[in-house]
């Protein structure tokens, strides 16, 4: 995968993060619900950041999808679909690093994988799975 | 969300030793296969070419070596805090077991990745989180994992610079190490 599709293939995952906190969040108690907020900011935070690094490269930058298959209907399901949501974003993110020499985009996707990881555990933790953390983060 | 494709759960990178083999190799292709001038490398046979007079061996050199070396201490010495610790409180073994076993896949990916096997260095190599001290209140269940935290936490901070200095070739799975750290510290 060379940057430029690295770039795109993060673009997207970070639209469906977007729009699954979205759905998700309303499923959510007080305890989770304020976590689902700060990370559906940090996922607008990373697409913005994302769609610079592609105009800055005179690429295309995607819109997110009108929808997407997500199906919420309990607290159970929205922890779960969270877990899912920060994995896959962290297998994007980890494309990125293996995809570029460029200081800013490392600076840029070293981050972004830990701090799915670190979603990804609390959200875990939240949903009572154990262990709440995986070896390497962003291998799927 | 969309399906996505399985993924292999290492760094598939095939052909990913070609950046440590220097173009100084102009041996016959016939009668020396990469196979054969990686096996060399390892053992320090590097005068495996000097048959035409005009060549000149160069030693193979690993761009991440060094932090490739330091990445194997730092696992290394997170193994050996977790070890003290489940040995001096074994009360914690429960809470601690899973992520000690996440070091030791750190350390083996981290191995596996090696382009030319060596032994890990002791924990006291530069760069390395310091062992847990051996003090009276290590056996403080709540103290112990506080120390480990912070363990986990700069570990995780230099795995992540480490990241970002490296090859790509070991830069992703620097950045997974970090970033399994980072959550470790997020939940222990």
């Amino acid at each position: 995968m060379n940057e430029s599709e690295a770039l795109a293939s993060a673009l997207s995952t970070e639209h469906q993060a977007i729009y699954a906190y979205g759905v998700l969040g309303a499923h959510l108690d007080d305890r989770t619900r304020s976590p689902a907020l700060e990370a559906f900011d940090a996922h607008r935070r990373r697409r913005d950041a994302l769609l610079a690094a592609l105009r800055t490269r005179r690429l295309p930058t995607p819109g997110p999808a009108a929808s997407y298959d997500v199906t919420v209907a309990s607290p159970t399901q929205a922890l779960a679909l969270a877990v899912r949501v920060e994995t896959e974003v962290g297998v994007r993110w980890r494309d990125v690093v293996g995809a570029t020499d460029d200081p800013r985009l490392r600076a840029l996707s070293i981050p972004a994988l830990q701090d799915s990881a670190v979603r990804a555990a609390r959200w875990r933790r939240a949903a009572g799975t154990t262990p709440a953390t995986v070896a390497l983060p962003g291998t799927g | 969300m969309e399906p996505h494709a399985p993924r292999p759960s290492s760094p598939p990178r095939e052909g990913g030793l070609g950046h440590v083999l220097p173009r100084v190799w102009h041996c016959d292709p016939v009668l020396l296969t990469r196979r054969d001038v990686l096996a060399a490398a390892g053992l320090g046979l590097t005068a495996a070419c000097t048959s035409g007079a005009h060549l000149t061996p160069t030693p193979v050199v690993d761009p991440d070596g060094a932090l490739h070396t330091a990445a194997l201490a730092r696992e290394a010495a997170l193994l050996a805090a977790y070890d003290d610790v489940l040995t001096t409180t074994p009360s914690l073994a429960a809470r601690l077991s899973a992520v000690r076993a996440e070091h030791a896949e750190h350390l083996a990916a981290l191995q596996a990745l090696r382009p030319t096997p060596s032994p890990v260095r002791s924990p006291s190599t530069p760069g390395a989180p310091s062992p847990v001290p051996r003090t009276s209140d290590r056996t403080d269940p709540a103290t112990a994992v506080l120390r480990l935290t912070s363990l986990e936490r700069t570990s995780a901070a230099t795995h992540a610079s480490a990241a970002a200095a490296a090859s790509r070739r070991l830069a992703p799975l620097l950045a997974s190490l970090a970033a399994s750290e980072s959550s470790h510290a997020a939940v222990l």
